[in-house]
């Protein structure tokens, strides 16, 4: 590396830091970076000057309201990795919690003057076990229909989730893994109905190809069958164009 | 010990172990932060509420690849809340032109706990030295700053937006940083 060179480089690091260097610049700096010690430890220091930036900002308050909404969010979609359905109802007795029960009860009957006490005990716990029982199995009001989208050729590592609440009038969207796409362009949500493909929401990912979105629906969302999401023109197209990165059928 | 003790990375752990008090805490201490930064981006209610919202979900679902070695958790947060946010701002397309951005006045507002935890406190100290050291900088500088912070536009975005020559525009920001770097370094 000539010596003027490494200089222009170190003259961009600063913007390169604050991500402001237009994309041919960008370009040559990240190429220089991955060989240049030098320039990733000065990279660090000015990317420290970045990280403290937010403090600076003017101090503002959200509405109280968010932290509820937050709360109720988290509480709607846990993530369990293998239920297709998620209820914000608490989770099932295990088998283990019922044995060591049982355990503690056949200890308790083994002494005999407390055998009457115990009898009584143990016909309460199994009734209200039982009235327990039947209430979970119940439909809950409150539970998310959960759709797991799967990747095509094109994006194989993708994955898409896709929240459906109890009345349809609310869906949530979230995928990861996405590949990234050029400026011109944005990933786009089909809603398919007999054919008919509705655009349920236009977006871009972050770097982890991660994003979540509400979904727009001008009906509710249990009608459409399956779901779909292309590759579009940046803005969204009035139907699909693109390849298809994800989808869902029924 | 109670959450409201335990440092950040703590909280973390827990919430990587869908602990949601833990959610809870880590939103009381910092959703002003992300909530301001978000607002300085988009400029409007709604969206910075969505932002700050979209960031702590996040944070729920991610929890488990935070890697302190590479970041604070507030950095963690400041990052996903800009990232998220000018985001935003590029599918509305906006075009660039002429914004007013300004950063706060070097005085933060105090915690809103009357008896603030020490993580509060070190938080307001930091602030406040962040916010000396651009107040230092010429107002010019402080401008293009702001723009590629908070708009995330690039430097022709910029010069095109203020209507002054690209090779200006790269000379302040250059040297608004090195001062920055300089004052933040120096103390």
């Amino acid at each position: 590396m000539r010596n003027a060179e490494h200089e222009h480089i170190l003259e961009l690091i600063p913007a390169y830091a604050l991500n402001s260097l237009d994309a041919d610049e960008e370009a040559i700096v990240g190429q220089h970076l991955s060989g240049c010690e030098i320039c990733r430890a000065e990279l660090a220091t000015y990317e420290a000057v970045v990280d403290v930036m937010p403090l600076a900002a003017p101090d503002a308050t959200p509405s109280r309201a968010l932290k509820e909404r937050l709360m109720a969010q988290i509480k709607a979609a846990p993530l369990p990795e293998t239920a297709e359905t998620i209820s914000l109802a608490p989770s099932r007795p295990e088998g283990g919690g019922w044995q060591r029960i049982s355990e503690a009860m056949q200890n308790l009957l083994a002494g005999p003057r407390w055998r009457p006490v115990a009898l009584l005990f143990i016909i309460a716990l199994v009734v209200s076990n039982v009235l327990l029982w039947q209430q979970l199995n119940e439909p809950s009001p409150d539970a998310w229909r959960r759709i797991r989208l799967t990747g095509s050729e094109v994006a194989p590592e993708a994955t898409g989730i896709i929240y459906i609440s109890a009345d349809g009038l609310n869906g949530t969207l979230i995928v990861d893994k996405l590949p990234q796409l050029s400026p011109e362009q944005q990933y786009q949500l089909w809603l398919i109905q007999d054919g008919q493909r509705t655009s349920g929401g236009v977006f871009s990912v972050d770097d982890d190809g991660y994003r979540g979105i509400q979904i727009e629906s001008p009906q509710p969302l249990q009608d459409f069958g399956a779901f779909g999401i292309t590759i579009e023109p940046a803005g969204g197209s009035p139907g699909p164009t693109g390849e298809r990165v994800l989808g869902y059928n029924l | 010990m109670t959450l409201s003790q335990l440092d950040d990375t703590d909280l973390i752990d827990l919430i990587a172990q869908r602990n949601e008090t833990a959610l809870g805490e880590l939103y009381d201490r910092y959703h002003r932060l992300i909530f301001s930064v978000a607002l300085s981006v988009v400029g409007r209610q709604e969206e910075a509420e969505e932002i700050t919202l979209d960031v702590f979900t996040r944070v729920w679902e991610k929890a488990h690849t935070y890697r302190s070695e590479r970041a604070k958790v507030y950095t963690w947060l400041t990052r996903l809340a800009r990232n998220r946010a000018i985001d935003v701002l590029r599918q509305e397309n906006v075009r660039p032109m002429k914004y007013s951005v300004s950063w706060a006045d070097v005085w933060p507002e105090p915690p809103a706990n009357s008896d603030p935890p020490e993580s509060a406190v070190q938080m307001t100290l930091q602030k406040q030295r962040v916010r000396q050291a651009i107040a230092i900088l010429p107002n010019t500088q402080k401008e293009v700053l702001a723009l590629a912070y908070f708009k995330g536009y690039s430097h022709s975005e910029i010069a095109q937006a203020l209507d002054l020559p690209l090779g200006t525009v790269k000379g302040r920001i250059r040297s608004g940083m090195q001062k920055l770097r300089d004052l933040l370094q120096d103390e």
